[in-house]
């Protein structure tokens, strides 16, 4: 089924509908079968809870409530399919994709360790007592003083931990190695299935660019880091399910980049882009616009005589205009680029001289008098100027066809219920 | 525990939106003090209209333990308590509670809201520049904002931020006492 094609209206009005069920019902219900996998309603609540205008949502009309939602659900689909097509490339088992795994994974185990480490302090029945006199019937501040008590112990008992566990996995440090002139995988701390090497501790840094004393500073973090998520590890932190969640979210942004590289592997194949789309780098004549619109003809034929007689088209604007914006400006539209607005009110406008009034034009405003006060020039812009738009235009045209493709090669059934789940 | 944020009313509906130009409240989530408004003073009148336009009054509910809660459809910490409070409705009606959402905004835009969320209690219609939140004792004007009155309809608390489940546990339940006869809504 094509992706693009399969949103048809009555697909869009069934999300409307169905929209409000989404709260109302807690049964996860199946949204789209996408290949091998799924989007739920639950999946779609969650998108929705995490977008940019989730707490806007709410306060929106019925009609663009559905249209966020079918975008979302749009995504949610195009995510599934590169999902798919990633693990059939064997991206997941990738290096670099390994690697950047590896440190998220490293990154959650110090988290959870010191997240738990941080839970497992205690305040003392004293000092709750006194803070509860200090902030009576204040809930905030009193939660605000037993964070900073936390806050602080948390400093003690971190130090604390750290140096325990530096001495329960026997971690030795190598300082006299440090050297920014030093092989990658020169060791520089080592313990009970720990190691840190040179490469570790610089990450993404050129080693040309650091001192000693940076490359020590980042070798303690690391141990830090790696110590944590050791303990962690031993410990019986499951991360499965969160690394599941990584994989789903990172997969297709991966495969997105790579693909994203192979469409645009340098400048080249965007100027091409630009010869074959000019229209990206041509910035428009821009018009400094009047204009007064009126309900019927006879009263806008009546006011061009009176503008051709020498009257401001601008004051009359500001007494008879019922287009409320112009009527408060005075008619005075400000600045529009050549050519935007109704086709019919653009045509009227070309070939106008400043200052002209245009001819009566009819639109489902009304009828308007307009003209053009002054004008700033169009102009053809560099390539540096439009290149990120040119590399955008590029890939979201590569992008929809690429989707298009594989919503062909893993089958998209929709499973909304046209009655929106009523019966 | 969740931050509690709150609102400039003024400003914010300027802004227009509801996630930019948050204001932690600079003061403490004490009873705001507001003139001749001590707790246990009887509560100001109040005659609303509600998302039908029915005129609605303190009468109605006379005899119920009531919350006024004040929000607005652009107030984001207000959107995450309605969901508490649709639950503390549903869970406490029957022991005499009675929610009121003052929304102080378009009815349109609280019309919407009601219809997402789910609210389950009256949505009255208030206007953001009547002084309804001084005189409920807001005098800073900021919301979430959420005044308790007793059954004797006396004003006995009044809260500026996001009410939860230990400051709703410590403030209302206290007043429905277990086993009471007052229908559900």
């Amino acid at each position: 089924m094509r992706l693009k094609h399969s949103f048809s209206r009555g697909l869009a009005a069934a999300i409307l509908v169905f929209s409000s069920q989404i709260h109302a019902n807690a049964a996860p219900r199946v949204l789209a079968q996408v290949g091998a996998l799924q989007v739920t309603a639950d999946d779609l609540q969650r998108a929705e809870a995490s977008s940019p205008f989730a707490t806007q949502m709410p306060s929106m009309e019925p009609e663009d409530q559905a249209a966020l939602r079918k975008q979302l659900l749009h995504r949610l689909v195009v995510q599934r399919l590169l999902l798919q097509e990633a693990k059939a490339q064997g991206l997941d088992r990738d290096p670099a994709y390994i690697r950047e795994r590896d440190a998220f994974r490293l990154g959650m185990l110090y988290r959870r360790y010191m997240a738990d480490l941080k839970a497992r302090i205690e305040i003392p029945a004293d000092v709750l007592q006194a803070i509860h006199e200090q902030y009576p019937d204040d809930a905030d501040a009193q939660e605000a003083a037993r964070a900073a008590y936390r806050v602080d112990r948390f400093r003690t008992i971190k130090a604390l931990t750290l140096k325990a566990l530096k001495g329960r996995y026997h971690l030795v440090f190598h300082s006299d190695r440090i050297s920014r002139d030093a092989p990658p995988d020169t060791v520089l701390a080592e313990g009970d299935g720990l190691r840190i090497t040179l490469a570790d501790a610089l990450g993404s840094e050129d080693p040309k660019g650091v001192t000693p004393a940076w490359i020590e500073d980042r070798l303690y973090k690391r141990a830090e880091l790696v110590l944590a998520a050791k303990a962690a590890e031993d410990e019986g932190v499951d991360l499965s399910r969160r690394m599941a969640a990584y994989d789903r979210e990172r997969l297709p942004a991966f495969l997105a980049e790579r693909k994203e590289a192979e469409w645009v592997p340098d400048d080249q194949v965007l100027r091409d882009y630009l010869a074959a789309h000019p229209e990206y780098a041509r910035l428009r004549e821009r018009w400094h616009l009047g204009q007064l619109v009126v309900r019927t003809r006879g009263e806008a034929e009546a006011l061009r005589k009176r503008i051709l007689g020498g009257e401001s088209l601008f004051r009359l604007a500001g007494e008879y205009s019922i287009d409320p914006y112009g009527r408060k400006h005075l008619g005075d539209m400000g600045w529009v680029k050549q050519g935007s607005g109704y086709p019919a009110l653009a045509k009227a406008l070309a070939g106008l001289a400043d200052n002209e009034v245009s001819a009566v034009v009819k639109t489902p405003l009304g009828y308007h008098l307009a003209m053009i006060v002054e004008r700033r020039p169009g102009e053809t812009l560099p390539f540096v100027a439009v290149r990120e738009r040119l590399r955008q235009a590029l890939i979201n045209e590569r992008m929809a066809a690429y989707v298009e493709e594989l919503a062909g090669k893993y089958r998209v059934a929709w499973k909304i219920p046209a009655d929106g789940g009523r019966q | 525990m969740s931050p509690r944020w709150v609102w400039t009313l003024g400003t914010l509906a300027v802004m227009g939106v509801g996630l930019a130009g948050y204001a932690f409240s600079t003061g403490p989530n004490a009873p705001a003090a507001a003139p001749g408004m001590a707790g246990g003073e009887s509560a100001p009148s109040l005659a609303l209209p509600d998302l039908t336009g029915r005129t609605r009054t303190l009468d109605e509910w006379r005899g119920r333990v009531i919350l006024l809660n004040f929000w607005a459809s652009w107030c984001s910490p207000c959107m995450y308590e309605i969901d508490d409070l649709i639950r503390y409705q549903k869970e406490y009606a029957g022991r005499g509670l009675q929610i009121l959402g003052i929304g102080v905004d378009a009815p349109r835009k609280l019309a919407n809201v009601r219809r997402s969320l789910g609210i389950v209690y009256p949505v009255l219609v208030a206007d953001p520049m009547s002084g309804i939140l001084e005189r409920w004792g807001d005098t800073r004007r900021m919301i979430p904002y959420s005044v308790l009155l007793d059954r004797r309809g006396r004003v006995v608390w009044r809260y500026r931020g996001l009410l939860n489940d230990e400051v709703f546990a410590d403030k209302v339940l206290p007043l429905l006492a277990p086993g009471t006869s007052v229908a559900a809504d």
